[in-house]
């Protein structure tokens, strides 16, 4: 019965009073908005990276950063943006490690980015439009999907990519315009 | 059929969120709730009052290590008055820019503007309360050269601890703009050792206070946001 009272307590509650819940001693609660926010930091990620399991292991990398860190949230800071951006800067941070240990790197020193699968052509307009964001810049992939696809506000996306409004504007569209290129040439080859 | 230029690409089917794998979701979720306690914290309003008892509490210890100092005639209580016009700057700078969860502080630019702003207005403070000024060359040379490096040197250690003090209270709460907060905390602590070092030091001159007590406030807005880079994301 305690238990059902805890899991009425937690559901319908916002990520905002779950995180509450949660630095509280509350599992439950930690459980119900990892539920809730883990497919938006794990898409997050998976933008970024490209790679299932390398985002498998930012997110846990994050979540972990989250745990030691849970006695430092400030009350009534939105959550999300707040776990996009620890979850960016492990993405950051993993990224600069790996280019000082001995990686191949590509001719102008940088790593090299995961390319997207240009195995054949894509079946339908959400494979094409799934393709089409793996090949943008990394700056407008990440721009889109903060906006478009994991909901943030323009100025929490700002906050999150530590950069302007006017710069993620810029972003924005300039990834749907490359967006639109990628997708005229899917419906022309249809 | 083509998407049309004009047209926001609103009716596109963007990807669902992905979902991470069951195995990564039961080690995040044991490793989050096992043995998991209670966390105490301080609130953002403890946090600033901790700040400011540090700030005060450096420049109160100062003041009264020096208390029997040969000082020009009305200067201690000039002093004394600053820290408590400059002590409430020092609030509302940490009020707006730091108290408030990240996410719902004031814009980046208005911090920017105070990051800024406030030591240029402490400088300008400074030059503004003081009784006399010698010309740049007298100041620049001989033993008034040597006693404006060692005040800044002194003030700056003043800085050193209030801003240190106010990062470390401050750390791991906010990964959005770390920077900018830092610049602010940074920017507290300056004021805080110009403060301190200023009730005491035995010159009144202009370039003097300028130099050795207000400018340190820029280098440590700047130190601030270096620093804050590292120590405020979680």
């Amino acid at each position: 019965m305690h238990s059902d009272r805890s899991a009425a307590r937690v559901s319908g509650s916002s990520a905002e009073e779950l995180m509450e819940s949660y630095v509280n001693g509350n599992g439950e609660a930690f459980e119900a908005l990892y539920k809730k926010l883990s497919p938006s930091l794990f898409g997050y990620l998976l933008r970024l990276t490209r790679q299932r399991e390398r985002a498998e292991d930012l997110l846990q990398v994050t979540f972990s950063k989250v745990h030691r860190a849970r006695g430092s949230y400030l009350r009534g800071a939105p959550v999300l943006p707040w776990l996009l951006a620890i979850a960016r800067r492990s993405f950051l941070d993993e990224r600069r490690h790996a280019s000082t240990r001995s990686e191949d790197l590509s001719h102008d020193g940088n790593l090299p980015e995961p390319k997207p699968d240009d195995s054949g052509l894509p079946s339908d307009l959400s494979a094409a439009l799934e393709r089409a964001l793996d090949s943008l810049p990394e700056a407008y992939r990440e721009a889109i999907q903060l906006t478009k696809i994991s909901g943030l506000s323009i100025v929490e996306a700002a906050d999150v990519l530590g950069t302007t409004e006017t710069a993620v504007k810029l972003r924005v569209h300039r990834g749907y315009e490359q967006l639109r290129k990628e997708l005229d040439r899917f419906h022309r080859s249809v | 059929m083509t998407v049309h230029d004009s047209d926001p690409p609103l009716d596109l089917p963007w990807p669902k969120p992905a979902e991470p794998s069951l195995a990564t979701s039961q080690a995040i979720c044991k490793q989050c709730t096992g043995d998991l306690e209670r966390r105490r914290r301080l609130s953002g309003r403890q946090r600033l009052m901790l700040s400011l008892a540090l700030s005060f509490s450096v420049f109160a210890l100062f003041a009264w290590l020096t208390r029997s100092h040969a000082r020009i005639e009305g200067t201690f209580r000039s002093a004394l008055l600053g820290a408590v016009g400059w002590g409430a700057v020092q609030a509302a700078v940490l009020w707006v820019g730091v108290v408030r969860p990240p996410g719902r502080r004031a814009s980046a630019r208005i911090r920017l503007v105070l990051a800024v702003m406030v030591p240029v207005a402490f400088i300008a403070y400074i030059a503004y309360a003081a009784p006399h000024w010698v010309t740049f060359a007298e100041f620049s040379h001989g033993p008034a050269a040597a006693h404006a490096v060692g005040c800044s040197f002194v003030g700056m250690l003043f800085s050193a601890v209030v801003t240190g003090g106010v990062l470390l209270l401050w750390r791991g709460t906010d990964p959005l703009s770390p920077g900018l907060t830092g610049a602010l905390v940074g920017l507290v602590g300056g004021v805080g050792g110009g403060l301190t070092i200023g009730v005491s030091c035995a010159s009144q001159e202009g370039w003097h206070a300028c130099f050795s007590h207000g400018l340190g406030t820029l280098a440590f807005a700047a130190l601030g946001w270096a620093l804050g880079r590292r120590l405020l994301p979680p």
